[in-house]
Order: C-alpha cells, then sequence, then structure tokens
C-alpha cells in the first residue's frame, strides 16, 4: 500500500457569537477509511459537499484532521511536522482546478517550476532550470512560453505548467483535484491523455477528485463513491460502472447525459427526489435515507455496515447485508 | 421560411468593440426554429453561442454591436423594435431567458418572492398584490419547488443552487412566453441535480408548448433534451441537423473530432481523441474556414475561402468545403 487512509473524520466547527462559542459541526468526512496502491489511480468521486475534496486537502496535510490515520507506505504521516513534512510534500503533489489561481503571477513560467527543485534537491541554479525546461518540453511547453507569466497562458497550458510542476520532484503521489473542470471537453482530451503518459513513464500514484463520472471511468483503476462525508461503494473501475450496487451510484450513473442517442433510449433513468441535506445534521442511519428509492424501515435506525459484494467491491447499504 | 418558423435568424453578425480590438464574436449565423421545436446551440468556449442567445432577447453588453442582419419573430424584425417596444412586448412576454448562474438572475437584497412579484407587476400588469402572489406561487408549484410559500420569503443565498434554478426558471416563465432561451441553465449543477431541473425543462416544453434554444457546451445535455442541434465554431455554424443525425452521422470534421473527444461513462475507450491546437484568435479576420489550422481533411481551399452552408440532407446543413465528397445526402 502506498496510502491508507484509516477512518478520517474531519469535523469543521461552527461558532457563534463574540466568544466563539461551538455550536456544531460540519461533518464534511465522516469516518472513511480506503487505501491507495503504488502505481494505480484512485478516484473519489461525489457531488458538491460530499466532503471529497476535504479527504484530498487532509492528505495533502492543509487540513489537520479531526480524527483517523494517514499512513505513507506504512508511516504514520496524521500528524507530522517540520523535516518530516517536508520530505512527505516532496512525495505528495497536487494539481488543482484552477491553474491561474494556483500559479503565482508574479513568476515567470520556467521559475514556478524549477523552485521546487531548487528548493528541495539542493542543486545548482543552472541544473533546476535545465530541468525545468525539461519538463515543461515534456508537458507541451515551448522554451518561448516558458519566460513569459502565467496570465499570458490558455487555460490548457496554464494546467500543463502546474502538471510540470507538480511531477518536478518525482512524486509518489499526486493527488489531481478536478483537474480538467475547468477546461472545454477538446482541451480537457489533452490534459487527460498527457496525465495518463506521465502516470506510466513515472509511476507514480493519482488520487482523481471529480464529480465527472464519464472522466473518472475514463481513467481510473479503482472508484470510491461519497455521499454527505461517508464513502457509499467501493470497487474496480469495470465492476462499479457495470453493476453498481449502491442506490445512489446507480442514480448517479445514469443520470449522466450521454451523446448518444440510442443510450438515452436503453438506460432507464433513477432520479433521487431532492437534494442532499446539510452535513450540519446529517439524518440518522444511512445518510442517502431520506431520498433513496429503495429505502427500508432499518435503513432510517441503524448506519448500514460495509459489505464486500465481490473481490474488491464493497456498499454500505443494507440491501446487500446478511441480517 | 416556412410558415411555422416562430424565429428565424438570418445572417447575424455581431462584434464587440474592445480596446484590443474588434472581436468578430458571430460571423453570419442564421437559424430556423419553429413552433415547438427545442434547438441546441453547441460549442465550445468564444464559439458565440452566449452572444447569440443574448441578441436575440437583445441584451448584449453596450459593445456588443450587430453589424448585420436580422431576427424574425414571428415575422417582425426585433431587431428595429425601440428599446420601448422590446420591453413592453417582448421580453419576457414573448421571449425569456434563463442563464447560467441563477445567483446572478436574483438580486441578493430582495426575495424571490420580491422580484417575482416585480416581475409579474411589469409584464402582466398584475397591480393587485394579492393576485400577484398567487401568481407567483403558481408558478413555483409549477417549476416543483417544494413549500413555495417559503421560498417566496427567502433571499437567494437561502436556496441552494438546484432550488435557485427552479426559481430563476419560474421567474422567466411568469409572463408566459412562447420562446426560452436556456443559456447552459444546469452547467453549474450537479449531475442528479441536473438531472431533476433537465426533466424539468422537458415537462414544462411539453406542457406549456414552448420553444426553446438551449445553449450548451455538453453534448450529452443537448442529446437529452433537443430536437435539433446546431454547433458553432468561432462564431460559425458548422453543421445544423436533427440531434440523431448530428450524434449519429455528423459530417463536419469538427462535429466528428468533437464527439471523439468526450469520454463516456457508458464505456471505456482505450485513448481519447483530442483536436491539437487551439481555437483562433477572433480578432484576427479568416479568409477560409476557421477550423482550416487544426482540421485533418484541409485541402488549399480550405485557406482560401470560407465554406458555403450546404444542405446535405432533410434540414441537415454543414460548411465545409468537402460535404458532399465526403459525406453525401
Amino acid at each position: 500500500m502506498l496510502l491508507d487512509i484509516l477512518r478520517l473524520k474531519m469535523y469543521f466547527p461552527i461558532r457563534r457569537g463574540v466568544l466563539g462559542r461551538v455550536i456544531g459541526y460540519v461533518k464534511a468526512v465522516d469516518d472513511i477509511t480506503f487505501s491507495i496502491n503504488s502505481n494505480e489511480v484512485y478516484s473519489l468521486v461525489g457531488e458538491s459537499g460530499s466532503g471529497k475534496s476535504t479527504v484530498a486537502r487532509c492528505i495533502l496535510k492543509l487540513y489537520e484532521p479531526t480524527e483517523g490515520r494517514i499512513l505513507f507506505e506504512g508511516r504514520d504521516v496524521t500528524r507530522t511536522r517540520g523535516r518530516e513534512l517536508l520530505e512527505y510534500r516532496k512525495m505528495v503533489q497536487a494539481v488543482f482546478q484552477n491553474p491561474y489561481l494556483s500559479l503565482n503571477p508574479r513568476m515567470s513560467i520556467a521559475d514556478i517550476v524549477a523552485e521546487p527543485i531548487l528548493e528541495h534537491t539542493g542543486v545548482g541554479k543552472d541544473e533546476a532550470y535545465r530541468a525545468a525546461l525539461e519538463l515543461l518540453e515534456r508537458v507541451g511547453i515551448s522554451r518561448e512560453l516558458a519566460r513569459r507569466y502565467p496570465s499570458s497562458l490558455s487555460g490548457g497550458q496554464a494546467q500543463r505548467v502546474a502538471i510540470a510542476r507538480a511531477i518536478a520532484l518525482k512524486p509518489k503521489l499526486v493527488v489531481l483535484d478536478e483537474p480538467t473542470s475547468s477546461l472545454d471537453v477538446s482541451l480537457q482530451a489533452q490534459i487527460l491523455n498527457l496525465l495518463e503518459d506521465l502516470y506510466s513513464e513515472y509511476r507514480m500514484s493519482y488520487l482523481l477528485i471529480s464529480h465527472d463520472l464519464s472522466v473518472v471511468r475514463y481513467v481510473s483503476d479503482r472508484v470510491g463513491v461519497m455521499y454527505l462525508g461517508k464513502l457509499v461503494e467501493e470497487g474496480y473501475t469495470e465492476n462499479l460502472f457495470e453493476n453498481p450496487l449502491h442506490p445512489y451510484t446507480q442514480a448517479l450513473i445514469s443520470s449522466i447525459p450521454e451523446p448518444d442517442p440510442a443510450y438515452g433510449k436503453l438506460n432507464r433513468r433513477i432520479t433521487l427526489p431532492g437534494e442532499p441535506p446539510s452535513a450540519v445534521s446529517p439524518p440518522p442511519g444511512c445518510r442517502l435515507n431520506p431520498r433513496c428509492p429503495r429505502f427500508m424501515d432499518l435503513c432510517r435506525r441503524e448506519e448500514p455496515p460495509v459489505v464486500e459484494v465481490e473481490k474488491g467491491h464493497t456498499v454500505s447499504c443494507w440491501l446487500y447485508a446478511k441480517v | 421560411m416556412s410558415g411555422t418558423a416562430i424565429l428565424a435568424v438570418n445572417d447575424l453578425h455581431i462584434d464587440y468593440y474592445t480596446f484590443e480590438g474588434v472581436v468578430r464574436a458571430v460571423r453570419g449565423v442564421s437559424i430556423e426554429l419553429c413552433r415547438g421545436e427545442s434547438l441546441c446551440i453547441v460549442g465550445e468556449s468564444g464559439s458565440g453561442k452566449s452572444t447569440i442567445g443574448l441578441a436575440i432577447v437583445r441584451a448584449l453588453p453596450p459593445n456588443g454591436i450587430v453589424a448585420r442582419g436580422e431576427i424574425l419573430y414571428n415575422n417582425v424584425d426585433i431587431l428595429r423594435l425601440s428599446e420601448e417596444e422590446m420591453s413592453k412586448r417582448i421580453r419576457g412576454k414573448e421571449i425569456s431567458i434563463v442563464f447560467q448562474d441563477p445567483a446572478a438572475t436574483f438580486n441578493p437584497l430582495f426575495t424571490i418572492g420580491e422580484v417575482m412579484l416585480d416581475v409579474i407587476a411589469a409584464q402582466l400588469g398584475v397591480r393587485d398584490r394579492r393576485r400577484a402572489y398567487e401568481h407567483g406561487i403558481k408558478m413555483l408549484k409549477l417549476v416543483e419547488l417544494p413549500d413555495p410559500e417559503r421560498v417566496m420569503n427567502s433571499y437567494p443565498h437561502e436556496l441552494s443552487g438546484g432550488m435557485l434554478q427552479r426559481a430563476a426558471i419560474a421567474v422567466a416563465l411568469s409572463a408566459n412566453p412562447k420562446l426560452l432561451i436556456a443559456d447552459e441553465p444546469t452547467t453549474m449543477l450537479d449531475v442528479t441535480i441536473q438531472a431533476q431541473v433537465l426533466d424539468l425543462l422537458k415537462r414544462l416544453r411539453k406542457e406549456l408548448s414552448l420553444s426553446m434554444i438551449f445553449i450548451t457546451h455538453n453534448l450529452g445535455v443537448a442529446a437529452e433534451v433537443c430536437d435539433r442541434i446546431m454547433v458553432l465554431y468561432a462564431g460559425t455554424m458548422f453543421e445544423e441537423g436533427y440531434a440523431d443525425t448530428i450524434l449519429t452521422n455528423p459530417i463536419h470534421p469538427y462535429t466528428r473530432k468533437l464527439l471523439e473527444c468526450i469520454p463516456r461513462a457508458s464505456r471505456r475507450v482505450s485513448r481519447l481523441r483530442y483536436i491539437p491546437g487551439s481555437l483562433p484568435d477572433l480578432k484576427t479576420p479568416v479568409s477560409g474556414c476557421p477550423f482550416e489550422p487544426r482540421c485533418d481533411y484541409a485541402t488549399k481551399i480550405c485557406s482560401v475561402s470560407p465554406p458555403l452552408v450546404r444542405v446535405v440532407g432533410h434540414r441537415h446543413r454543414v460548411a465545409c468545403h468537402l460535404a458532399q465528397e465526403k459525406g453525401g445526402v
């Protein structure tokens, strides 16, 4: 295992009044366990508010989790600080949705990619810049462009620079948080192909955070589905898409509009009524129960256990639990 | 033009005047929309699709100028109407628009009810507050908003994106327009909520016999809601036809490429195709086909003269020099 997430919880306190009294918690991530193997693409999918980005931020150590542990190559990094944290950051890098926000507008493209190399590896300036230009060339940014600043790049180019920076230190894990969501489809395809090539060249792992199931199906080895802070289903990509078990996964997959008239006629859509409730006071029992088309009385009373239905395919739903 | 067309746009050209130069955003687009029909305008960012939508309700920003062309609504050129006639007779009552970001539709300082009652008073001339309120509630029920009384008293930030978009649709439809322009109405919503809103729009179209122009970048959404699809690139119409034809048997190289770019959730492909290069700069004039630098099939003529629109089948039009040779009828 490269990364193990064990019973991770991330609660954000809600404060009121001059004294900042805590009146409740947003349970953004509530008891999640999963692992990422080396050289694997693992995707977390879910809708807004499902907690997928919060998980990513805990892994990137931008948040200190409320409870639970994060193991990287077997070592506990949950509370890592100082030198050890620097070492961890070398191995875990990130690419975010909006490249214009994640690239410093006052640095040239070459500076942006050379910085982590200078900072973390102790090589000389010349060598760092040579490496940076090579990386940029690899992701399709010319030397000409490398002298410019992020504002003169198109969205697709800026995302390429962000990718070059992320892989500059040859990390073992790259967290991709909606990396193509702000791009047009023709550009999205270019970036996805680039990510796929780099993945096999560098033998890294990816954690992809996405709301776009079509993208997820295209790139992932395994997928975890999140709903309101919980991991409701996990499995190998093909199993999960061909045989979704959780009613939420079924609804999610059947909701994707496909540019294929035949598909629309064959595929029966499962629509969930209403909208996800607030993560401050999630419903008791299974979190989907107020919207679930296959609701049973038990679902309101008790939280469903995690059941392994086929090898590597787990679901957290009473329909599959042997009571 | 056939008699049943509710909207006919002929040879529309729209320019934006900016400090960097004149952006030729729309370059000779023609649309024919029959009564009760829904047309999707599909294109990537900068293709001009939203500009066309804004022009139809005459809401272009001040630097956006219609350089040429006509927009006939029931045979009346709305570009020739005065602003007063436009707001009195057309906007809201005949043609209405829903935007991508419902939060921008509403003023954060007013409740949904206040906005609705204003619109109802202005467009339907209902002065009686009681009656206006009842009409508002009826509209909110029509878009399946639970607890309409509470929604009326809510401020925009108190509603979720999906609920707010439903409310925006209710406002847009409150004066009973015949033509609805929906500009990326589900782009900001989650997929399961998007599915709900698309179902709603489909139902409303039938019930109210609305004609619809749906603007989107998502061909999947287009397949879902539209009878016909128009593909736009750099302000130019490339292909138009029935949705089934465009999606399963496209002729224009750009349409074909675009469909190949899209990853599908229903099956896994081993490698995504992509379109090399990037969109042309709309400030520089093009002598030939705007897609020529990125097209695999480009020949000499493509860089020299702009392709004419050819009819290649029943209500299927393509603007490509190679259309006849490659596609046939």
